[in-house]
Parts: C-alpha cells; structure tokens; sequence
C-alpha cells in the first residue's frame, strides 16, 4: 500500500435554488459568468461556474474556519494570518527567500495548506489540488462531458436542453422607507418636508435555473491519507453549512446539492477509506492545535516585533 | 529504448492560459519529480547553468551549431477563439472582522497594498488539440505523459485540463525539419538559412528555456 497518491474525484452538482455567479454588469443588471466553446462549427457563450469560486467557497473557506474552530483563533488572529488562511495570503515583503524549516512545518501541520498551496510573506508555496470548473450539463458541452465523466458513466443518447433553456431573468427592488406605507409613520417631520432623493432601485441580472446539472471535479496530485482528510472533511463542512456559492445567498440564491464519485485507487485509497482519512484528519488537527498556533505566530509576526527580535539578537552578539 | 517517430497530441478539455508548453520541457519537468529531482535541490535564474543536470529525456538528441538540442517539434496549434476570464480575489473584511484580534482591527485599503481587491483579467484561449512531433521512445514518452494532467497557467482553477494523450508512431521525422521548413526553435547557423518559415530572435532552444543561460540567438518557426 503507498502512502501517497494522485485521487481524482467527479463531482455532479445540482442547482436547488437560483445561481447567480457574475461575470460582469451592464447597467444594473449582472451578466452570468460565460466561457466560449466551439460547437457545430460556431463559438457559442456557456455558463459556467469558476474554478476560482469553487476552491475558495467549497474549500479554502471551510477549511479554515474549521482550523480557526479547532485552534480557538477567534478573535485572536492578526490580518495577515487571516489573509493567508482564507485567501491564500500575498507576498509582503521585497527578498523572496525559501525556508526550508517554514516550509516543513507548514507541511507537517496543515494538510489543507499543503493540498491549496499559498503565499507566505516572503515565500510560494505550491499547492498540489486542481479544481476544474463547473461545467452546465447541456448539449453544447456533450463533447467535453463525454470525455470527463468517469467510466461507466454515460449522457443519455438523446438530445440534452440548451444551455439557454437553464438562464432566466430575475429582479428585485430595493425600496426606500420614504416611499413606504410606513415612512410616514416613522420618519421625523423635518424628513418628510419638500423635495427628498430616493434610494429606491431596480435590479436585475441573469441566473441559473434550480434543476440545472453541473459537472465539475478535483484532482489531488500526489498528496497523503491526511490531505485527502482535510479536502473530504472541507467539502464535508461546505455541505453542512448550506452548500452555497455564488453571489446573493442572503436571499435565498447559489445552493447546490452536491454529489461526488471517486475513483479509486486501488494501491493508495478507496472511497471506503475517507471516513477514516477525515478522523485521521480531526485527530491530527487536535493533537498538533498548539504547534499550529506556534507556527501561525511565528511565522506572522508583527514587522516591529520582528525587528525587535532582530536587535536583542545583535546586542546579545 | 526502441526510437521512432512520433506524432505526439494532447487533447484539452478546458480553455487554455498562456503558451502551451514545449515538450521536451514537460517530459523534462515529470522526469525530475520521478528521479526525486526537485526534491533536494531548487534552481532559478541565478543558478549557474553548469549546475543544472540535463536529464536524460526519452528523446534523440541533434546537434546545430554546437547545441544539441532534443528532437522535438514546438507545441503546433490552433485558436479557435480568444476571450477575457476574470480571476476575483478579495479580503472579506465584512466576514472576517470579528476573527481578528481586536488590538490588530484596523482600516485596510482594498484599493492597494497586499490586500489589494483583483479583478484580474486572463486570456483564455479556445485550443482543442495541441500536437508535437518528435523522434524518441513511444512507451515512455507515454509513461511520462500520463502524470500531466494540465498545461498552461492557472491550472489549479481548471484552466489546460488534458483529456487524453495520444502517442502515435508515424513514417517520416517531422521532429526538427519537415521538408523546406523548420519545426522547432533552433540556434541560428548557416544550415537554417536553406529553410523558410522561421523568424529570427533571442532566447533558449534547450531545458530549462526560462534560464538566461542557455540565451542565444535563435529561429522561431511561424
């Protein structure tokens, strides 16, 4: 049995409410993220969900509130490490050097960061996961599904809905208490005297219908029993929470119901196995939660603290 | 190691970002993981060339002007159609407020700094095949290709996503010349001026071809 290994897992994902992922605005109304395909001779425009979106939302974001959870790091983490942990972090300062014991310790410590990879202050560290993009299960894109699905796994012969059929428009307005039945009763006086501008807005923009299928997946490149943890007990943790992504979920929008198959892998891991790799996950997380802290301070710090460091050292010499 | 000539094709199944790569590149790039290359040891710029090992790559190797560069063609494809993604990153300060340490809660300007908000454009590129033509062993150069799951940029968002590799043996060597034209960049000499289609620039002809290094002036098929 190896210890490390490549998983790749498909993933069919069903719209349960509205999907509104943006690309751009026209006016005031939002324009469904597209990408260009090539069917029958011509460059058609197909909705789809990006890769970017669905790392963060499915993962990054779950994952980490799941260490801060564990770490009891509420309320006590400083900017940077906030941004490293959720976002992937940035590079802050201008001598780009590679550490070998930051690097180890992050490895050794989180599975999630070593499965997303990031940016320390002043290092990169690759990650070792590909999240493909949500492709809309309709016939322009039959080509690309066909060669995606995992064996065994095949689209009905007949011919599958445009993916036009699954965009409708939405609209909702914002009203303005000046305009309500109720603004009379709550407003000063003063307020409701002469000419005032109102607030009240139109907008609209174009979503996904609830029903629509999308077909995406993730590719584990390399990685150990405890990376598979984490990405499992991240997804795991995304679908309790709601299972949104997307924009305008305090309204209702973006929740999918998501449904995976892995292939297994019969020398490393088997879709038997992830119950076991996620406690395996848990259990590494609580025993190591104090050198988690120790290495998120450490290698944080506060620049003035740093240099402060830096001096009691050169006056030690 | 049985040598023949090879039409080698990637089949892509998502849009791609940037060039597509050069193959002795990416064999040279999964033979490094597999030998344990990168482990022990890591390069850039500043490494002196000498100090980087030239691997030995399923792939012949020829000799111009001195360089013995690897028998294999550049990436030859087409672009159906070009278009702007957009990557979006930004610091939820909304969300995140309350995790952070209230002695280290501060205003924080999205428009610049490190937590800068993007909104980051990226050419994607339309490429449903992407083919190289080469003179080597097919078994493994099969082998090697197999672990390349993606090309291009971005490939942690799905950009480049491989489908299917295809290794085919083929009759005539279209590796580095194929009849009056060049197939892949060369050194510039004497012998290339006998050849059309080229265009005449500076940068590598070998692996690593983002090293300074191995620099010169050379042709670039067009």
């Amino acid at each position: 049995m190896k210890t490390t290994g490549t998983v790749k897992v498909h993933c069919i994902s069903r719209t349960l409410s509205p999907l509104t992922h943006m690309m751009e605005t026209a006016g005031n109304e939002s324009i469904i993220n597209r990408e260009k395909i090539f069917h029958k001779g011509t460059v058609k425009s197909i909705p789809v969900i990006s890769g970017n979106a669905i790392r963060h939302k499915m993962l990054r974001e779950p994952g980490g509130m799941y260490l801060v959870e564990q770490c009891g790091l509420k309320g006590k983490l400083t900017i940077d490490q906030a941004n490293y942990m959720f976002y992937g972090g940035a590079l802050t300062e201008s001598t780009v050097a590679e550490n070998m014991k930051t690097l180890a310790g992050l490895k050794e410590l989180f599975p999630l960061y070593r499965l997303l990879g990031g940016s320390l202050r002043n290092q990169i560290i690759a990650g070792s996961i590909i999240v493909q993009r949500g492709i809309l299960v309709c016939e322009e894109n039959r080509e690309v599904l066909e060669v995606s699905l995992p064996e065994n796994y095949n689209l009905p012969e007949q011919q599958l809905k445009s993916s036009e059929e699954f965009i409708k428009e939405y609209q909702y307005t914002r009203s303005d208490i000046q305009k309500s039945k109720e603004g009379t009763e709550i407003l000063k006086a003063e307020e409701q005297e002469g000419e005032t501008k109102t607030n009240l807005m139109i907008y609209n923009g174009q979503s996904i219908i609830p029903g629509t299928l999308f077909y995406h997946g993730f590719i584990l490149q390399n990685i150990s029993r405890l990376e598979v943890g984490a990405f499992f007990h991240s997804l795991q943790n995304w679908k309790d929470s709601g299972g949104i992504i997307g924009g305008y979920s305090r309204i209702g929008h973006g929740r999918l119901d998501l449904n995976f198959i892995m292939e297994d892998s019969e020398d490393f891991i088997t879709a038997a196995d992830i119950e076991v790799c996620i406690s395996e996950y848990k259990s590494h997380v609580e025993t190591n939660k104090e050198k988690c802290i120790k290495w998120l301070n450490d290698n944080f710090q506060d620049k003035k603290k740093k240099t402060e460091k830096q001096e009691v050292l050169i006056d030690g010499e | 190691m049985s040598i023949e000539n090879l039409k080698i094709t990637a089949t892509l199944r998502s849009p791609l970002v940037g060039d597509p790569p050069y193959l002795d590149a990416l064999l040279t790039y999964e033979l490094g993981f597999k030998m344990h290359k990168f482990e022990d040891m890591k390069f850039n710029k500043s490494t002196p060339i000498e100090k980087i090992e030239r691997l030995p790559i399923p792939l012949t190797q020829c000799e111009i002007n001195g360089v013995k560069v690897n028998s294999c063609s550049d990436p030859i494809f087409i672009i159906k159609t070009e278009w702007h993604d957009k990557l979006s990153k930004r610091f939820e300060t909304d969300r995140l407020s309350l995790l952070i340490d209230p002695n280290k809660r501060k205003n924080i300007t999205p428009g610049t700094g490190h937590l800068k908000s993007r909104w980051q454009p990226l050419h994607a590129k339309l490429v449903d095949k992407i083919v190289w033509f080469a003179r080597g062993d097919a078994k493994e150069c099969r082998r090697l290709l197999k672990g390349i799951v993606s090309l291009g940029y971005y490939r942690k968002i799905g950009y480049g996503l491989v489908a299917k590799w295809e290794v085919e043996k083929i009759e005539n060597n279209y590796s580095v010349f194929a009849d009056n034209k060049i197939m892949k960049t060369l050194p510039i000499s004497n012998k290339i001026k006998n050849y059309e289609g080229y265009r005449i620039s500076y940068g590598a002809c070998v692996p690593p071809y983002w090293h300074p290094g191995n620099f010169q002036e050379v042709v670039i098929p067009c």
